[in-house]
């Protein structure tokens, strides 16, 4: 095992490799961009864990280092908002896997349904409330931890995720 | 719905509302159906992205992206940006090092040497006969080497002779006209300056006949070979007697100058010296020959001089064709001939 610092990176890589992941992939087009900037966060942590000393969360830390890599990343692809329907293959199996598995089969049909729009709706929102709710409810990061992994204040994850929640349903129902 | 009350909404879905908050947004959401199906909405996403998360699978190539940093055997690509610069500087830095070094040990010959070997005047003696010299490289003494062909095209460098008026082939060469044994006329090389110009200025009325235009009539008698260029009457005869004027000034005065064929066979330089059987412009002409039964069967211009048109470098490939070449075995070797200056009569020890 490779000990580095305080943390050893395999622990770190093992915890955070889906959260990372997932991230990744909200926030690129393709799930090939979300493995080259995943590998990329990750080289950031190795790189960075030697002088990591517990001063922050071990979560908000790697997050931080995730979003300030996508963030540049996106900025230097020149894109402001994700494509949808470019690489719905993926984005299909995570769909399909999310869906109620139950017998009613109305139910069922429901329940893609919504998954696709919610999918669909996440991929139109402006990557600041994107990244505050994917945050919240798909990592179910704390207000706090999310204001200091995207270096904002706790009111403005407050205010970003009520609008970005807001904007979703009606992304959503419309 | 305004936005304050969707933060409270968004804040209860969390559990952030404090008690009195909580109260308030119970007694209003009791009495604002809309917003407690807003609440409801909300919380319906919420559950969504929340399942998006838990269903999303890292694909397997991730861990075998990762495997080289948990072994602590980072690619190059991870290595930091001032370790690789770092590397780099110390390769550039090697390698000039090693270049210096095997320079200061083994200095090759320059200029300045190669001169002096060529005032010495060894033994380099033009003859008919082929010859092979070894390259300074060889391990004989200096002064025991013959000169190669490089030293000489180093230490001599090749002269730039433009004659004035310079004799096209396509008038004066025997590759037209079937060729001429070279042992004609090769003792006589002293072909009179008025001679030249009399062929030149036939040339030029030839050329002129063939471009249609009447005639350059006051060029050609301000060179008072108006006889050796006829005027033109009609196109076809002025073609007809400018060649023929030429011809029979080249075959009055071959104008040969002296040639050399130098071939190069494995670090080795030849060459021997020979009347060129045709008159070509003046340079030196890299060729590739294809050498069987001791003469040159094939030849070919590879390259050459930008000044030397296509037609020249034939010319001057022609020469050396069946030219015999007796010591050097059949095979394809890079040669150059070289042709000089009629009258010169130099050889590439000059």
């Amino acid at each position: 095992m490779w000990q580095t610092g305080l943390v050893d990176f395999d622990q770190v890589y093992e915890r955070f490799r889906l959260p990372v992941w997932r991230l990744a992939r909200r926030l690129t087009k393709t799930e090939e961009e979300a493995l080259d900037t995943t590998q990329e966060i990750f080289l950031r942590v190795w790189r960075g864990l030697p002088g990591f000393r517990g001063e922050a969360k071990l979560s908000t830390w790697v997050f931080q280092i995730a979003w300030n890599h996508l963030r540049a990343y996106r900025r230097k692809m020149g894109r402001t908002l994700q494509i949808i329907g470019e690489d719905m293959s993926a984005a299909q199996e995570t769909i399909d896997s999310a869906v109620d598995t139950g017998p009613d089969p109305e139910r069922r049909a429901r329940s893609t349904e919504l998954l696709d729009r919610v999918h669909e709706a996440l991929g139109k929102l402006p990557e600041h409330y994107r990244v505050v709710v994917w945050l919240r409810d798909g990592e179910d990061l704390s207000y706090q931890e999310i204001a200091d992994a995207l270096d904002v204040p706790i009111g403005t994850v407050r205010s970003r995720l009520a609008r970005a929640r807001e904007a979703l349903r009606e992304l959503v129902e419309s | 719905m305004d936005e304050a009350w969707g933060e409270i909404l968004s804040r209860h879905l969390d559990g952030d509302l404090d008690s009195d908050e909580e109260l308030k947004l119970a007694a209003r959401l009791e009495a604002e159906p809309s917003l407690a199906a807003e609440l409801e909405g909300m919380r319906r996403i919420r559950r969504s992205v929340a399942a998006l998360a838990a269903s999303e699978r890292v694909p397997p190539e991730l861990d075998s992206l990762v495997d080289p940093l948990s072994r602590g055997k980072p690619d190059p690509a991870a290595l930091r940006p001032w370790t690789r610069w770092l590397a780099t500087a110390a390769a550039v830095i090697l390698a000039a090092a090693v270049i210096i070094e095997v320079n200061h040990s083994n200095p090759g010959p320059n200029l300045e040497s190669m001169a002096k070997l060529r005032r010495r005047s060894l033994p380099a003696e033009p003859t008919e006969r082929f010859t092979l010299a070894p390259l300074p490289t060889s391990s004989l003494a200096p002064e025991e080497q013959h000169l190669g062909v490089s030293d000489r095209l180093l230490a001599n460098p090749a002269p730039e002779v433009e004659l004035d008026n310079p004799l096209p082939l396509e008038v004066l060469g025997p590759l037209e006209k079937g060729g001429v044994p070279a042992s004609e006329g090769q003792e006589d090389t002293s072909i009179s300056l008025d001679q030249v110009k009399a062929k030149s200025s036939a040339v030029a009325a030839d050329k002129d006949a063939k471009k249609g235009e009447n005639t350059r009539p006051a060029a050609a008698a301000a060179m008072g070979e108006v006889d050796r260029a006829p005027r033109r009457e009609d196109e076809g005869d002025a073609r007809d007697s400018g060649r023929g004027a030429a011809l029979q000034s080249w075959e009055a005065a071959p104008p040969m100058g002296q040639a050399q064929l130098f071939v190069f066979i494995d670090g080795k330089s030849a060459w021997r010296e020979f009347t060129p059987s045709a008159t070509c412009k003046p340079g030196r002409y890299p060729v590739r020959i294809v050498v069987a039964s001791g003469a040159v069967r094939e030849a070919r211009p590879v390259g050459g001089a930008a000044s030397a048109s296509p037609s020249q470098r034939l010319c001057a490939a022609g020469l050396i064709l069946d030219l015999e070449i007796e010591e050097v075995a059949d095979g394809e070797f890079p040669a150059e001939v070289v042709v000089e200056p009629r009258g010169s009569g130099a050889s590439p020890d000059r």
